[in-house]
């Protein structure tokens, strides 16, 4: 019996809304109607609702003034005087964010776009793309002096052993033929990589 | 009852074109109205602002109002709309709430009643603006608009315990504030 009793309370506790707006079912109604006359929790949760409803529609309502109301309707019915509600939610939203945060979004809105735009103007100009067939050209330059290099490594090793000995009393001729050697490979590995391909 | 056919009548003319009707249709339901954005937003500047944005969208919409809903309850709709779209997007905060000097007292209260009873009120006000957003919207549109408990479960998309659940709970705190006067 108090389980039962528990649970209706329970219900009331929701219902009461429903009760209280006249939107329950007839069956419901007499049940909750029976229900209140005999338990006083729930009694007390109806009077809660009742006095927090009454006491707020004591509270004065608020009202714009009737001028700004006229003001209103003829802006809402004549939709070509947009500008006029832009420039109030400009208004309102200096008003809401503060001058200064606002100035501080702005700022930050321009120093984006500013970079997007530095980092468009940094892209490599036409003028250090080479097109394809002066790219072509240079391949083959580029090709010809590998090719060179390749050739004096090659004629140091055939000559490798028989000089070798030679060579390793004259170790001048020997440092400079790798010196010059070795800046032919340093004057192409520049050569290249100024190139943008 | 005799209120009802001039509004259908004002309905009709505002969907004409009539934006002298259409005033006179809003002007019904002003201060409800006013008072709901008011207390959604707790800022004057922003409810009137809201005020704006419904009434435009009203009377842009009042093609494709049904008659068979409830004039009200379709304008309350767009008002909650507008003003959980601003508290979304325009992140309004909690500012000091906007508190009306304004209150009824009965003639026969002493001084000293009437301050109390003020004080009272004001303190419920802010209690109102104070509640948890779900709790204070289902409160307010039910003491606002006409709409059902039903129907603001349609609004807020919410379903229908959920709504009423929020309403014990606010019933609930505004009670202990009234308690504590």
């Amino acid at each position: 019996m108090k389980s039962k009793r528990k649970t209706i309370c329970e219900e009331f506790k929701k219902e009461v809304f429903l009760f209280q707006e006249g939107s329950l079912p007839e069956e419901r109604i007499g049940l909750i109607e029976h229900h209140l006359g005999i338990c006083r929790s729930c009694q007390a949760v109806y009077k809660d609702l009742r006095d927090v409803i009454g006491a707020y529609k004591n509270l004065a309502k608020e009202d714009v003034d009737e001028s700004r109301f006229n003001y209103m309707i003829r802006k809402s019915t004549d939709l070509e005087i947009l500008p006029w509600k832009f420039a109030q939610k400009r208004k309102s939203l200096i008003e809401m964010f503060g001058f200064y945060k606002l100035s501080l979004g702005g700022a930050a809105v321009a120093a984006a776009m500013i970079l997007i735009i530095i980092s468009f103007l940094s892209e490599p100009s036409v003028d250090n793309k080479l097109p394809y067939e002066l790219l072509d050209w240079n391949g083959d330059k580029i090709e010809s002096k590998i090719e060179q290099i390749e050739n004096q490594i090659i004629s140091l090793k055939s000559d490798e052993w028989e000089i070798y000995i030679v060579r390793k009393n004259k170790k001048e001729s020997w440092n400079a033929t790798l010196k010059n050697i070795r800046s032919q490979i340093e004057e192409l590995k520049k050569t290249t990589n100024n190139k943008e391909l | 009852m005799s209120e009802m056919i001039p509004e259908a009548k004002l309905i009709q003319d505002s969907k004409n074109g009539d934006n002298s009707a259409f005033g006179k249709l809003i002007g019904i339901y002003r201060k409800n109205l006013f008072t709901y954005l008011l207390r959604m937003c707790k800022e004057r500047m922003t409810a009137e602002d809201l005020l704006q944005e419904t009434l435009i969208k009203a009377w842009k919409g009042l093609k494709s109002y049904n008659e068979q809903q409830k004039f009200s309850s379709w304008l309350f709709t767009i008002a909650h709309n507008v003003s959980i779209d601003a508290i979304r997007t325009r992140k309004i905060r909690g500012e000091t709430p906007y508190l009306s000097d304004k209150v009824d007292v009965a003639s026969d209260y002493t001084p000293h009643s009437e301050l109390v009873m003020t004080e009272s009120k004001v303190s419920l006000q802010r209690e109102v603006e104070n509640l948890p957003a779900d709790q204070r919207q289902v409160f307010l549109l039910r003491q606002h608009s006409a709409l059902s408990f039903k129907e603001i479960a349609e609004v807020m998309n919410q379903p229908l315990n959920t709504v009423l659940s929020h309403m014990h709970y606010a019933i609930k705190k505004l009670r202990r504030c009234l308690n504590e006067e």
